[in-house]
Parts: structure tokens; C-alpha cells; sequence
């Protein structure tokens, strides 16, 4: 029998940065986002189509239409063991909160919190087989996403204009185009109160690009002269393996691991950057973290969560320029009433442990306003001053603090 | 006439050996007749509203889908598709309940698209606002409790049983004790009253509108609704159940994480 789902969001948002006191950058923002989403599933296939799009009343560089997932899938056998779908999909690979190495597949729209980032869909055909020894899934992708980056007026941005993405395919040879050979291997599987995967993904890396500079000139009166700097993200061929585990223990206590390690298949190719030049350098990354879980007399619950992520490899100047949490510890606490209104609170501070004075704090609070309405507001404070002559890791958000405020209508 | 003497005391000694049980074997004999009556229901579907009514009887509607799955010689598998209220739709909780161990629970977040293993250690939190807890609503594992027939009261269906039962793990349940009383015509119950840690009376559950449903010749019967009162902050909740099928043969794959996507 055939069934039709679907739900959709309109919302308002606002956020309100502390003046930086330059023009250029735009310290408000007003805009509307909305996002629907359509299931049809009949008894051998399905598909799904989920999207959103975002109109900013004051920074139209924020605007952007999104798909997340634009798939159909089909059965290939009647127990819906073995599976072949095609098409745009946002897939979530993470175990831990905040710190997230091995949810790698989709490139991921920096205008977001860099904790647990919104993600692009990414053009797949995924061949899934469930087994009792666990599930297995191949994957091809042939198109490579760009990531999305504030531009030069954003707060949340490097304060420049980032030109169109570079892809280095080979050593020394490099295009524009998107349409590249990617595939990744993934395997999961739940033994007893452990959930594991691993995976294994050769693929373009948009996570860890490196932002070459070039002088650009201009011919004026038969001389050539710089007339600007061009900013380029440079993505490199990698291969990914890594994989996560969780753990739930007696008494409320959940374990969970993310590691990887990537391998840059190009790692001799030299760019020019405003730090001197740079090649892709292999990395470890592993985050572990708890989750303890409690009721609370009044019907309510709370979880603590504690996480630590580490960048295992390059020297100390590298896993900065790495990853913004290069050596970093999490804390973070929820509480929901589990009332009618659904209230609940959420905060959290992630500290860097190995460069000093690097802290994000983030509070945030959620409830309905009856059955479709709902609001969240909170602030996010980024103390990170800037320490070399170029900002590095969450320099580049230093005292870009916001308070924001959303209402949401759902359908 | 020795015959005579030998079965008649083969008849006192057999109903001796019944009348010798005592009130905690008798309460686990009937929570065993109860698990035997009621399995055998292979799969169940249904639509699941919930009406959370406040101290000052205003209403709330909340909406969910539930598949079960009937595990042999294990806990049941479920999942909980969420409907109502809209910011939760599409919300989906799979449960893998286990006689004696702590059961699996996974979150699918479909904000995130993310599957997220939870602690069942909340078991006593509320669900979705409502008087009923996670403990409540979740799996009733014969092993998970021990038993004390307390006795036998009359009423118009019948024979009823009062049992008292307590939760083997105290430390992870909200209760001393649950006191059921258990027609025999249903072999499950049609009241049950839930004592907090301190043994003072905080809810009352009625079991109500029970519908027979036949499964492989079977007769199994389930509840149409639950009506549950807080006897402390006077709010009630009412879990009722529509277009209920019993017997349906549901496909593993859709009770594994994967499947919540």
C-alpha cells in the first residue's frame, strides 16, 4: 500500500552580533527560512525529497536554496535486505555531540554552528545489504559539493570572498569541474549495547581545504599591475578510514568514539598561502566522549555530556590550521521538563586545551507555543583573541558573540 | 478401599500442593498465565492518540504510530513514528526490550538525520508531556518484577486477580510497587495503582474498552484506551488505540537502526 508523508517549516529568524564597529560587515540579520519535506513509499521503492531555503533581509549572500535529499530507492528483495538507491542525500555518520571526524561524505554550510554544521546533500547511488553480520553499504558519488562560506559581510565568515573552488586530482594538475570518481564503504552492525561502524571513503576533502592566495593583475596603460589578492579553496584527493562506536552501560552511562585518519593522496602539491606555502598534511583525528542520562523528580530529564577530540600527526601550528577543534574538551548539559510545551535548555563550552584562551560558549532555549508554533533563542559568545598575525582556528569568530531568537511555524 | 484411601490422598496432597503455594508463587503463577495468554501476536500496528488533560481539564492531542514485533524467547521490538505535535513529526523511537537486561533504545532525530543510541536510563522521565512515564508505556518483561498475589475479588466479568508487583531494579524504576488487578476473562489488567519509592499512591491507570482480537485461533485481548490519573497534581492522560491489527507478519529490517531513515 502506498503512504504519503509530509512536514515542513517557516521560520523567522533574527540574530544580533556585537558591533565589530566595521561597515562593511552586517551585525543584524533578519531572514526566513523554510524547509519541506516529502516521503511516497510504495512496497518495493520509495522516495524522498527534503530542502530548504534561507532569504536574508540585509545580507543577500546568505541567501541560498538547499537540497538535502532527492532520492529513490528501490528494494531488490522482498524483505528489504538488499536496497539500491540514487540521487542527492544528507547522510549522518557521527556518534559524539560536538566533534564529528568520521561523518565526513557531505560538505557542509559554514553559515551554521561550526559544532554540528548544516550539511549540503551530496549526488550518490548507495547499494545497501543488511546481513545478520551487520550492514554493509557501497556507495559511489561522482559529483563533489562545494561547501557554502560566509561571505566577506558575514560575521561568521574569514572576512573575505572566497573564489570558485579548485579540485587537485592529481598531482599538479588541477580544475573547476565538479564531476569526479568518489566512492565510500561503510559497515554497521549492534552487538549487544555497542553500536560500531567503520567506513572507508576516497573522495575530494572539503573539510580540510587549503585557502591559496593569488595577486591578481590588471593591464593599465600597458603595464600589468596588482590590483587585488584572490582568495581559492583548494580541495584535495584523501582517503578517509575511520569508523565510531558507542557504548551504552548500566546505570545511564553512554560511551562514544569517532576516529579517522586521513590520507592526502597529493600531499607533495605546494599552495600559496597568506601564511607562506602549504601542502595537505595526513592527519588522525579521535574523539571520545560520555553521556550519563537521568530522570528528574519532576518528570523531567537531564544529560551531562563530556567530549574530547584530539588531531594525532602534524605539529602544534598544523592542527590549528587543521581543524578549529584541534585539542579540545566539551561540556555540555540538557535539561527538557518534558512538559506540555516541551521546554528545554541546552548549554555548553567547548575549550581548546592546547592554545590558550579558545572557548565557544552556547546557551539555548526551546519551547512550543501551542501544536505548530515554536520558539528557540539563545546566545553564542566566541572568546578567542587573536594571538599571531593571522587568525587561526576560532580566532576567526573572535567577539563575534550573538544573540539570537526564532519562531517557527510547523507543519 | 485401598484404592479408595490411596486416591483420596493423592487428591489432598494434589490440592494441598495448590493451596501451599505461597502468596508470591501464586502472583508469579498468574503473571506467567498472563505472558502465555497474551503472546503469540506475531506483529501488532496501530494509531495511538494521546489527550493530556490538565488540573483544569484543558486538553492537548498528541499523535503517534506504533509497530511491534514479537521476539521468541526475547523482549518485543517496537517502534514509535511521532505525528502530532508538528516540531516532533517524523521523530521515531525503536526499542529493543530484553527480558532481563537493560533494553536498546535509539532516537531518530529527523532534523539531523541522526540515529542516536539513549540511555534507557530515563525510564522514569514523562512521555511527551503526559502522566505516563517511559516505564509505564514500555516493555513488562515477566523477568523484569517479582510477584505477590495479594487475592481474589468478584466482579461482573468474573474472577479478578490482585496482584502486587516490584520491579526487580529498583534503582531504575519510579516505583515501589504497581498493585494490578487482573480479570481472568482478559488475563491482563483493568487497573493498576503506582506507588512512588516512598510507597505513597501517585497515579491510577484503568484499562478500558478491551477488544478481542484472534490471531492464529487465538484469542488475545488488548485495551482500546488507558486512562491514567495523577492522584497528586489531579492531570490526566488517556493513551487510546485506532485501527489496531493484530498478527501482522512485520519485516525485521524495519526494526533496525538503518530502518528509522
Amino acid at each position: 500500500m502506498a503512504q504519503f508523508q509530509d512536514s515542513g517549516e517557516l521560520r523567522f529568524e533574527t540574530r544580533k552580533f556585537k558591533d565589530d564597529e566595521i561597515d562593511r560587515t552586517i551585525d543584524n540579520a533578519i531572514a526566513v527560512y523554510t524547509r519541506a519535506e516529502i516521503k511516497y513509499a510504495k512496497e518495493s521503492s520509495n522516495a524522498t525529497f527534503r530542502g530548504y531555503a534561507l532569504t536574508d533581509g540585509k545580507d543577500k549572500t546568505r541567501d541560498n536554496l538547499t537540497i538535502e535529499d532527492l532520492f529513490f530507492t528501490y528494494y531488490l528483495k522482498k524483505d528489504e535486505s538488499a536496497s539500491i538507491a540514487a540521487g542527492y542525500k544528507i547522510f549522518n555518520w557521527s556518534a559524539t555531540e560536538a566533534f564529528h571526524p568520521a561523518d565526513i561524505l557531505n560538505s557542509q554550510n559554514y553559515d551554521s554552528n561550526i559544532e554540528s554544521m548544516d550539511k549540503i546533500g551530496e549526488l550518490n547511488i548507495d547499494t545497501s545489504f543488511k546481513t545478520p553480520y551487520g550492514n554493509f553499504s557501497l556507495l559511489y558519488l561522482p559529483y563533489a559539493q562545494s561547501p557554502k562560506y560566509p561571505q566577506q559581510r558575514s560575521r561568521l565568515g574569514a572576512s573575505v570572498n572566497l573564489s570558485r573552488p579548485v579540485w587537485v586530482t592529481k598531482k599538479n594538475e588541477t580544475n573547476l569541474q565538479n564531476w569526479h570518481h568518489q566512492g565510500a564503504f561503510k559497515y554497521s552492525n549492534s552487538i549487544g549495547a555497542g553500536d560500531l561502524s567503520l567506513h572507508a571513503v576516497y573522495h575530494l576533502n572539503t573539510v580540510n581545504p587549503i585557502v591559496g592566495k593569488r595577486i591578481v593583475y590588471e593591464n593599465i596603460l600597458l603595464f600589468s599591475l596588482p590590483v587585488g589578492v584572490e582568495f581559492t579553496p583548494y580541495y584535495f584527493r584523501a582517503l578517509q578510514l575511520g569508523g565510531t562506536y558507542q557504548y551504552a552501560l548500566d546505570g545511564g552511562w553512554l560511551i562514544k568514539t569517532e576516529t579517522a585518519y586521513r590520507d592526502f593522496l597529493d600531499d607533495e602539491v605546494i599552495i600559496q598561502t597568506l601564511k607562506g606555502n602549504q601542502s595537505p598534511k595526513d592527519h588522525g583525528i579521535v574523539a571520545v566522549g560520555t553521556e550519563y542520562g537521568f530522570s528528574m523528580q519532576n518528570a523531567g530529564e537531564s544529560n551531562i555530556v563530556l567530549e574530547f577530540q584530539t588531531l594525532v600527526g602534524p605539529n602544534k601550528l598544523s592542527r590549528s590550521e587543521l581543524s578549529v577543534f584541534q585539542n579540545d574538551v566539551m561540556l555540555g548539559y540538557r535539561l527538557a521538563l518534558n512538559d506540555t510545551l516541551g521546554r528545554e535548555f541546552f548549554a555548553s563550552l567547548i575549550r581548546d586545551i592546547e592554545r590558550q584562551n579558545e572557548t565557544l560558549y552556547n546557551f539555548n532555549y526551546t519551547q512550543r507555543l501551542n501544536d505548530n508554533w515554536k520558539i528557540k533563542t539563545g546566545f553564542r559568545v566566541f572568546d578567542a583573541p587573536k594571538k599571531g598575525t593571522y587568525a587561526t582556528g576560532l580566532e576567526a569568530y573572535h567577539n563575534a558573540h550573538y544573540v539570537f531568537f526564532n519562531l517557527s511555524r510547523f507543519f | 478401599m485401598k484404592l479408595t484411601l490411596l486416591l483420596a490422598s493423592w487428591c489432598i496432597l494434589n490440592s494441598h500442593a495448590t493451596f501451599a503455594l505461597t502468596p508470591e508463587e501464586r502472583g508469579l503463577e498468574i503473571a506467567k498465565k498472563m505472558e502465555k495468554v497474551n503472546s503469540g501476536f506475531i506483529g501488532e500496528v496501530a494509531e495511538m492518540t494521546m489527550t493530556l488533560i490538565d488540573a483544569y481539564n484543558t486538553e492537548i492531542l498528541r499523535k503517534m504510530e506504533g509497530k511491534i514485533k514479537e521476539v521468541k524467547d526475547d523482549g518485543d521490538k517496537s517502534i514509535i513514528t511521532f505525528l502530532q505535535p508538528n516540531d516532533v513529526k517524523g521523530t521515531k523511537m525503536l526499542t529493543w526490550s530484553h527480558k532481563t537486561e537493560n533494553d536498546d533504545q535509539w532516537l531518530y532525530l529527523p532534523s539531523m538525520k541522526r540515529v542516536k543510541r539513549i540511555s534507557s536510563n530515563s525510564k522514569t522521565s514523562s512521555f511527551m508531556g503526559s502522566e505516563f512515564s517511559y516505564e509505564d508505556l514500555g516493555g513488562q518483561s515477566l523477568e523484569k518484577f517479582t510477584y505477590k498475589h495479594l487475592r481474589d475479588e468478584k466482579s461482573e466479568i468474573g474472577n479478578v486477580w490482585v496482584v502486587e508487583r516490584y520491579p526487580v531494579n529498583i534503582k531504575e524504576s519510579g516505583y515501589l510497587k504497581q498493585v494490578m488487578w487482573i480479570p481472568e476473562k482478559y488475563h491482563a489488567s483493568s487497573k493498576v495503582e503506582y506507588y512512588d519509592r516512598k510507597g505513597t499512591l501517585v497515579k491510577t491507570a484503568d484499562f478500558l474498552d478491551y477488544q478481542s482480537y484472534v490471531v492464529a485461533g487465538k484469542n488475545i485481548y488488548r485495551p482500546g484506551k488507558i486512562h491514567m490519573k495523577n492522584v497528586q497534581t489531579k492531570k490526566q492522560s488517556i493513551f487510546s488505540w485506532d485501527k489496531r491489527k493484530l498478527g501482522e507478519n512485520l519485516l525485521d529490517n524495519h526494526f533496525s537502526q538503518d530502518s528509522l531513515k
